[in-house]
């Protein structure tokens, strides 16, 4: 789990400042940061990296991405892949009362947990992630935004179709 | 524009301490700087706990709410933003004991996400703890879709009657179904008139004209649901006092408790003559309004504004509004008569 997050620290290192310029267009451009912060306490710890990623990151976006990085981490030792993100939607949905179709990172998870393996995964959350383009959105400050970010893909969905190829590249090798 | 402090970044702490400096015999920091608790908790002994998490800039709720009575807990955030999911952890394994704990959320998105996450991982941990989302806003949400509005002023009738029923010794299922039941019994529509100033930015928080109210707006400058022209306060009031009774019709002498809330920058010349109105409007179509509670209490900084908070309890519930307790920015609404 550990080399994964470190993975995981390397790619969004070269993607952090177009995630903030993805968050930008709708909210207050600093997810690329914060999802960086917590991936690098994520990737120092060493056990509950859920908890390090939660605190390190904070705000809304640890408590949601944290449920990612758990069920990632159950994965890892052995569980369904498919039972785990559906699990972490799942919570993910009643702690930000999201649905799919509303321009969050639910709209790249749900797919993807309907996948059998970890590159169908990763493919099925990048066409999600993809979708929210055209998607108004119906939660968190973009909501509030001339437009609601239509025309923008949503940061929180590119990151978790991120995390997923991360991880299915690592569970390939 | 002056804002009064030593720095941003301690601005939560500073007056934490001030508070805790005034009050030493009702509350303590708790073993995390951002938890104020009360000095002696009855939670080890079997009263289940009752604590809220909240950004701060809004005194003197939720920190002044603290105290026998009334909360065990708050667990204070930065300016305007809601304290981290491991923040309200803290506060939620600071208080609670084997009775359990109610998580009060008033419902804004970072509150709802971080609280339900603190109430999670509590549950994970053995702890019994329930999240009670609160919403009594009409103007963040169509009629028929309660369960989407924010949390407002009214929010102060749960915290203090579910307050009175936990220091009696109700137990946790039956005070999320008593909270539910005044949630059910609030309604809430707020006006604003002037911007508050953002400690973080310096800059106001919205604009206006002169001449024009906003009606609905959130306390952190959401938009709201529409403007009107500056006008005598009885037609404003009017105005008001309709749209809370097309949401949500009182019968004719039912009794009504009405929560007049300043929002900082509104004095209490201006509230008394609001509540002169709303109760002199009431009464003209049979509704009494009693025991009622007004003042700056849950503010913007100095945004000018109040909100009308409408309540009609049951008999037990305005026994538990009126019983007296131990917190030092709460009315008494025990020494007030009727």
């Amino acid at each position: 789990m550990k080399d994964f997050l470190a993975l995981c620290v390397t790619r969004f290192e070269a993607l952090e400042q177009e995630l903030n310029a993805l968050d930008a267009a709708t909210g207050d451009g600093d997810h690329g940061a914060t999802i960086l912060k917590g991936l690098r306490a994520a990737a120092a710890a060493e056990d509950a990296p859920e908890k390090a990623f939660r605190r390190a990151a904070g705000g809304a976006s640890g408590s949601l991405f944290a449920q990612i990085i758990a069920a990632l981490a159950k994965v890892e030792q052995g569980s369904d892949l498919g039972t785990a993100l559906g699990d972490a939607a799942t919570r993910i949905t009643q702690l930000g009362q999201a649905q799919a179709g509303d321009k969050t990172l639910l709209d790249a998870l749900f797919p993807a947990s309907q996948a059998a393996d970890p590159r169908a995964a990763a493919e099925a959350a990048e066409l999600g992630r993809r979708s929210t383009k055209d998607m108004a959105a119906k939660r968190g400050r973009a909501k509030h935004v001339a437009g609601a970010g239509v025309g923008y893909v949503d940061a929180g969905a590119t990151s978790v179709a991120v995390l997923l190829d991360v991880f299915a590249t690592w569970r390939g090798t | 524009m002056k804002k009064l402090f030593n720095s941003q970044e301690r601005m939560p702490d500073d007056m934490i301490d001030g508070f805790v400096a005034a009050f030493p015999q009702i509350v303590a920091r708790g073993q995390s700087p951002r938890v104020v608790r009360r000095k002696t908790l009855r939670t080890k002994e079997g009263k289940v706990a009752l604590l809220i998490g909240n950004g701060c800039g809004h005194e003197p709720i939720a920190m002044g709410f603290v105290g026998e009575g009334l909360l065990d807990a708050n667990v204070v955030g930065d300016v305007f933003a809601a304290p981290s999911a491991d923040a309200i952890l803290e506060g939620i394994e600071e208080v609670t004991g084997k009775a359990g704990a109610v998580l009060l959320i008033s419902r804004h998105e970072g509150d709802v996400i971080n609280g339900t996450a603190a109430a999670m991982e509590a549950q994970d941990d053995g702890l019994n703890v329930q999240p009670l989302l609160m919403y009594d806003d009409i103007s963040s949400a169509p009629k028929g879709q309660e369960e989407d509005r924010r949390g407002a002023a009214g929010t102060m009738f749960i915290y203090k009657i579910l307050g009175a029923a936990a220091e009696e010794g109700m137990a946790l299922d039956d005070l999320m179904t008593l909270g539910a039941a005044v949630r059910a019994a609030t309604r809430t529509l707020g006006a604003a008139v002037s911007p508050g100033v953002s400690p973080i930015t310096g800059e106001l928080m919205f604009t206006l004209p002169d001449d024009e109210v906003f009606i609905g707006m959130g306390v952190h400058g959401e938009p709201g649901v529409g403007r009107r022209k500056m006008e005598p306060i009885r037609d404003l009031v009017a105005f008001m006092l309709a749209e809370l009774l097309d949401d949500r019709p009182i019968a004719t002498g039912t009794p009504t408790v009405a929560l007049i809330n300043g929002s900082g920058g509104t004095t209490q010349m201006e509230l008394l003559t609001i509540y002169g109105e709303v109760a002199k409007q009431l009464a003209e179509i049979g509704i009494e309004t009693v025991s009622p509670m007004i003042g700056s209490y849950s503010t913007t900084q100095e945004m000018g504004g109040f909100s009308i908070s409408l309540f009609t309890p049951t008999q037990e519930m305005m026994r538990l509004w009126r019983m007296p307790h131990g917190a030092p920015h709460f009315p008494h609404i025990d020494r007030q008569g009727g």
